[in-house]
């Protein structure tokens, strides 16, 4: 496989679903390693990524993929066999075997040699633990199942770009844990974007956190910097107060308080959770 | 998008016409069509067995009716398996890789093959068994032939329809009006372009076979025609509408000269 060098790299990137700006003039250079991709629901990261997975084309502005133009058909091609992606809905073959599903993947991936496609297919699912389930039909997996499966084929042939939506989504927590391990030992580290809800996998996984909030970034940095924009902001006290962005009662029975003190808090050190709901408290809702 | 040299293209579509190949066998309307088609050939073998009487001219139809029906249901089977993407919405998961709709369609006709294949050798074991039993006159070797050509035409039928009326209803409505619209009794030399006529000589018969791999070429071309629209469609699609006309002009003028009333 000859490597292409190259970013992924987004100028001025928009696109609007009807009256709707899904995302809006978009600046952004992703580089080799693993970026999170936080935002509310309707924030436009799925916009972002179907663009990136080449099956959106942006209504304004360019991109550049892996340092190659999607928008030319041969290119295109050539991404799309660097490409890894896990949409956030994906669908399955269910009558096929999980090994039947990875392998016609690997088919449509271009790998056609019998030999090499099936020691491929038995990699990722090695990877992603179903080697076990390997011959059983789809339609009798569950939920988490089917969720690593969708992993193990964007995984196939090592991806130089991969592509996550929401990938731990309806995962138990020790499933979770082990997304994480697969995912941070990736071999020839390629630039992998991952969107997702869970803040806490960002933190853990993640070299650098974009956050987008109503189709514009409000944040670019690493998720140390992310925390920090809530140092100074988070509170613990015994009651509940009004002019906190948010506050709930924690475990302990005290008051965890994002935002303006109440009397007799005591500042506490923030989390990325605290720093996303600061950047995203409009596009929540919350903000006070 | 044409753009991938032709030997991945190529490579891609003979790896998923092997894959999907072996999924047509074992799809259960294969099967059932199989089934059919013993069907009709025990009534024969059943008659040939316990009455001298039984002649092929007369009594092998079950043969012929069973396995036409094979060929309409391994065509709602390759529908169903083409429109696989549409019902199982992989169609952006799979619209991210870089086969495209081209190569996949040239593969899914290409896995044609294998239930074609599987009839047509199943078709000869009959007619060779039968021929022990009475006498089989020798144009039946073309009529054989004649079923992988009608197998490989709905087989492009299926993919045209998921291309073009990507709904579950589309095939069994065709399926349906194919098999039961019936040009009638009544001798007409149009009566050639009928997919399931069979032809009195061996020369029209081998030009019938040409028609149905002309049709089947075209309906391939206009399946393609839903995702692009390239020189080479376009070729495929001259090409193979030359090969239908010319076809059906010998089909015509021969049956005209042979029987009945001429396009009437």
């Amino acid at each position: 496989m000859t490597t292409l060098s190259g970013n992924v790299e987004l100028v001025g990137v928009g696109k609007r679903y009807g009256s709707v700006q899904a995302l809006g003039q978009i600046n952004l250079t992703v580089e080799r390693g693993i970026t999170g991709l936080l935002g509310p629901n309707g924030a436009g990261k799925t916009t972002m990524l179907r663009m990136m997975a080449t099956v959106l084309a942006p209504d304004t502005g360019s991109i550049a993929l892996l340092g190659r133009d999607p928008s030319r058909a041969e290119d295109r091609v050539e991404i799309r066999r660097r490409l890894g992606y896990m949409p956030q809905e994906p669908g399955f073959y269910r009558n096929f075997t999980v090994f039947e599903f990875v392998d016609y993947v690997a088919v449509l991936k271009q790998v056609t040699d019998r030999k090499q496609r099936h020691d491929q297919v038995r990699e990722v699912l090695g990877m992603v633990e179903l080697t076990s389930v390997a011959h059983r039909k789809i339609r009798t997996l569950s939920g988490g199942l089917r969720r690593r499966l969708a992993l193990a084929q964007a995984l196939l042939d090592h991806p130089e770009m991969l592509l996550l939506d929401e990938p731990t989504a309806g995962l138990d927590p020790e499933q979770r844990l082990r997304f994480r391990e697969v995912v941070s030992q990736l071999p020839k580290r390629p630039i992998v974007l991952l969107s997702t809800h869970q803040t806490e996998d960002v933190a853990a996984l993640c070299e650098r956190v974009i956050v987008l909030v109503e189709g514009n970034i409000r944040f670019d940095g690493t998720p140390e910097a992310m925390s920090g924009i809530a140092q100074g902001r988070v509170w613990i006290a015994p009651d509940p107060g009004d002019d906190a962005m948010l506050s709930w009662r924690t475990g302990d029975g005290k008051y965890r308080h994002v935002g303006k003190p109440p009397p007799h808090a005591a500042l506490v050190e923030p989390t990325i959770d605290d720093a996303y709901l600061l950047l995203a408290g409009d596009g929540v809702g919350i903000s006070r | 998008m044409t753009s991938i040299s032709s030997g991945p293209a190529r490579g891609v579509a003979v790896a998923l016409a092997r894959v999907d190949g072996r999924h047509l066998l074992k799809s259960p309307l294969f099967l059932a069509g199989l089934g059919v088609a013993m069907l009709g050939t025990a009534v024969f073998v059943l008659g040939a067995l316990t009455d001298d009487a039984t002649t092929w001219s007369n009594d092998a139809w079950t043969i012929g009716a069973g396995f036409i029906l094979a060929a309409v249901f391994a065509m709602l089977a390759v529908n169903r398996t083409s429109l696989r993407d549409h019902r199982e919405h992989t169609d952006e998961q799979h619209g991210s890789l870089p086969t495209n709709q081209t190569q996949r369609l040239a593969g899914m006709f290409g896995a044609v093959l294998w239930p074609a294949t599987v009839s047509t050798l199943l078709l000869g074991v009959v007619v060779v068994f039968a021929s022990t039993q009475v006498d089989v006159p020798a144009i039946t070797i073309v009529n054989v032939l004649h079923n992988a050509a009608l197998f490989l035409m709905l087989g492009a039928v299926g993919l045209a329809l998921a291309a073009w009326v990507p709904s579950s209803f589309a095939a069994p409505v065709v399926a349906f009006a194919l098999y039961f619209i019936h040009p009638g009794e009544t001798p007409a030399a149009w009566h050639v372009i009928w997919p399931f006529a069979t032809l009195g000589t061996v020369g029209l018969a081998m030009w019938h076979i040409l028609y149905l791999l002309g049709l089947a070429l075209l309906l391939l071309a206009t399946a393609a025609t839903r995702w692009e629209r390239g020189r080479g469609q376009a070729i495929v699609f001259l090409g193979s509408a030359a090969t239908v006309a010319t076809s059906l002009t010998v089909l015509i003028n021969g049956a005209c000269s042979q029987a009945g009333p001429c396009l009437l």
